[in-house]
């Protein structure tokens, strides 16, 4: 039942905003966070309920498709559920609050709040849900609502262009979930996520392809390597949205749909996985290191964690692969929100030619927002992996899984993925440390700092979410003890068999491991920025590498070329042979028409006139020859008279004759 | 005696010559004598024949042709007369309103 109150309340703050849309932003804000708050209030009540107390499984009957196939749904709220109740709607409420603050202003403040409202429902509905059918649904719904605040600027051209990539790649990954969705209903008859488990047959082979299926979803919803490609654009939409889809929970839907199907995932399926994620992490890592837009960095950053999270997923470490998620939620929204921060600083002292989102003009903001610079750093230094924030603790609880994974199984493909993880622990220490120092330290490169010398105070409602949020970069919440991963209460909640019997060895040197990774990557990069914060030009391998960042790994490109100019010259193709072969078979039906009509109206001309008229003409000429007979001249009578007489008396003389 | 063929071939002959003359001939009052002619023709016949006959039946014959002959001239000239004052010329092509 409360349950139900949860999922329902940001819907009803989506009715409400629509309803109310021209009230005054005040009241219209004040609602939206008001509802937003109580929704977190509601799910952390039912999450003590989850912990201290049972699961709750309750199903009710759908549709039934005739004797014995009835479908059922319900909810499913277990740990995990409870979990991501939690950082979902808290999330959700600290980005209301924000929003209040940073779209002051806009036109569409009620469309903005019913927009997040509907996606806090369509979220919080992929995490209550039992069964593939019911979460996909809302996988849907998500990625929907992810497509209208992407758009949500809708007049600007490269916004719409964005949220409708954003969406097509989803679809595309969502072609596989709803492949796998089939395979499991045709072959063990449910989608129920209990009854998989207990199915316990995860080496089969439909299994597998139900697995790569699913694995597809979660590529297109978590951005994983080939479809990563829409969340760079994704940035297009307002900042607190980064903050809350692309960073902190809908990406996460797909994790939370592999820690879910874990059990029925077979080795093979979990093999791929790893490299996926692998390959990914890797990738976005790379991509980050020469951005120079604020939101591009963190967007592959995203992809690069959410890489971790799904190889933690692959090698078996789902309690890691859930931890980091809870982390990275926390200190990326902050990342994300803090980064807000400063492009509405940047927006109100820029001319509007600028790019309030562009590094290269930012530069020494350390003075003029001093609480940014504390929130952004601390998430950045979580991130990077330092001791004493959470995001070492995550990253730590997969990296032992990768690690006792590879050194299990000795095979090569499992080193591949833990070099790939370990080297990205030092890209990502350095991209990070480069974005602090180009964003807060040294001089100001822009013309805006000289105009406003003051210290700007942002409004309370855009403090505190940053506070309450860079609280949860730093141990704090997750573990009495700032060192170590295993200790806390997430790891022992979601901890699978594998990652409790690690050994001790594997864990102490992947934690001294990745913290000197950590350590010289940060060090990397401020002895190559410290003075210089915009050197991107170098030669040779350094601006090869350079290049590659910068463009994604040119995957944009290389997607244009392969698939929308192939579709498009299909498309021509197909025009041609329309044109050329159907029209031209029209044509001449019109025209052999006409040619039809002529011919049998010359028949008719001719020939059925021609009857009559010979009809006519014949009588005619008998009545001429007739009447010939009959002329102007009496002596033809008379000489007429004279030889059928002849005639006659000859015949008659000649019958006599032969008669004797 | 005479033989009687040469008077047959004689009635025969002003026959056919009058015939011919009622066939070819343009004026009308040609035709007339054609006309003539041909009575003429079929008189002569018709006394040669009575000539073996005791009751002369062909004689009397003759002599009612005569008579026909002449009244018919008379109503034959009072009718060209008429048409010749009608149509204005006496060819027997041209006196003709029955179209071809």
């Amino acid at each position: 039942m409360l349950a139900l109150i949860v999922v329902l309340t940001p819907l009803v703050s989506f009715v409400i905003m629509t309803l109310l849309k021209d009230q005054s932003e005040k009241i219209l804000g004040s609602t939206a966070v008001l509802l937003s708050g109580f929704t977190f209030l509601v799910a952390f009540i039912l999450c003590l309920n989850l912990i201290i107390g049972d699961n709750v499984y309750q199903q009710m009957e759908w549709f039934s498709l005739g004797e014995g196939l009835s479908f059922n749904v319900g909810f499913l709220l277990d740990e995990l559920t409870a979990v991501m109740l939690l950082v979902v709607t808290f999330v959700s409420f600290m980005v209301h609050l924000f929003s209040g603050g940073y779209m002051s202003g806009d036109k569409g403040y009620a469309r903005y709040f019913g927009l997040l409202g509907l996606f806090t429902f369509s979220m919080l509905g992929i995490v209550i849900a039992d069964n593939l059918l019911l979460l996909f649904i809302f996988w849907e719904l998500v990625g929907f609502s992810s497509y209208l605040l992407i758009g949500f600027w809708f007049e600007k051209p490269t916004a719409v262009l964005a949220s409708k990539k954003a969406f097509i790649v989803n679809r595309i990954g969502d072609l596989g979930f709803v492949v796998a969705i089939m395979v499991l209903w045709s072959e063990y008859g449910t989608v129920d996520f209990l009854s998989l488990q207990q199915l316990n047959s995860p080496d089969s082979f439909w299994m597998s392809i139900a697995g790569i299926g699913l694995l597809c979803g979660v590529m297109g919803k978590s951005a994983q390597f080939p479809l990563q490609v829409w969340l760079p654009d994704a940035m297009e939409g307002p900042t607190p949205v980064s903050a809350l889809i692309h960073a902190a929970t809908m990406v996460a839907a797909g994790i939370f749909l592999l820690a879910r199907i874990f059990l029925i995932l077979s080795p093979t399926v979990l093999n791929v996985v790893a490299i996926v994620g692998a390959i990914t992490a890797f990738m976005g890592a790379i991509a980050a290191i020469n951005q120079y837009d604020i939101k591009k960095v963190l967007a592959f950053s995203t992809i690069s964690q959410l890489g971790y999270m799904v190889m933690g997923i692959g090698v078996g470490a789902t309690g890691g692969a859930v931890f980091h998620l809870v982390t990275h939620a926390f200190f990326k929204a902050c990342l994300f929100l803090s980064a807000g921060a400063v492009i509405h600083w940047m927006h109100q002292h820029l001319d509007h030619n600028s790019d309030a989102q562009d590094m290269r003009s930012m530069g020494g903001l350390r003075k003029y927002l001093p609480l940014v610079f504390i929130t952004f750093s601390v998430s950045a230094m979580s991130l990077a992996g330092l001791p004493l924030f959470s995001g070492f603790l995550s990253k730590d609880a997969i990296l032992t899984g990768v690690l006792q994974r590879a050194l299990d199984s000795g095979n090569t493909m499992s080193f591949v993925v833990a070099f790939l993880a370990f080297g990205s622990i030092i890209l990502t220490a350095f991209y990070m440390t480069r974005q602090v120092i180009m964003i807060f330290f040294g001089e100001s490169r822009s013309n805006a700092v000289s105009a406003i010398q003051s210290k700007i105070k942002f409004p309370i409602s855009m403090r505190i979410p940053l506070i309450f949020l860079s609280i949860g970069g730093t141990w704090l919440l997750f573990s009495t003890n700032p060192l170590s991963g295993s200790d806390s209460w997430l790891m022992t909640l979601f901890a699978s068999d594998f990652e409790r019997n690690i050994s001790h060895n594997v864990h102490l040197t992947v934690s001294i491991g990745a913290l000197l990774l950590s350590i010289s990557g940060i060090t990397f990069g401020y002895l190559r920025f410290r003075n210089n914060p915009l050197s991107g030009e170098g030669v040779g391998l350094v601006n090869y590498i350079n290049q590659l960042s910068f463009n994604n790994w040119f995957m944009d490109r290389i997607y244009q070329i392969v698939f929308v100019n192939a579709t498009l010259r299909i498309a021509q193709l197909s025009r041609l042979i329309e044109v050329q072969l159907v029209d031209r078979l029209v044509n001449y039906i019109g025209i052999s028409h006409i040619v039809l009509s002529r011919v049998i109206g010359w028949g008719d001309k001719y020939v059925v006139d021609g009857m009559v008229h010979l009809t006519t003409s014949g009588i005619h000429t008998v009545g001429r020859i007739a009447k010939s007979a009959q002329g102007d001249n009496v002596q033809r009578y008379i000489m007429t008279a004279l030889i059928s007489v002849i005639f006659i008396v000859g015949s008659l003389a000649c019958y006599a004759i032969w008669r004797g | 005696m005479i033989p009687i063929e040469h008077f047959l071939i004689l009635a025969g002959l002003l026959f056919i010559i009058g015939l011919v003359i009622v066939i070819t001939k343009k004026n009308a009052i040609m035709v007339l004598i054609g006309i003539e002619l041909m009575l003429n023709g079929a008189n002569l016949n018709l006394v040669t024949f009575s000539a073996s006959d005791p009751n002369i039946g062909g004689q009397m014959f003759a002599l009612f042709v005569i008579l026909i002959a002449a009244a018919e001239a008379a109503v034959a000239l009072a009718i060209i007369l008429n048409v010749y004052k009608h149509y204005r010329t006496s060819n027997v092509d041209e006196v003709n309103e029955l179209k071809p």
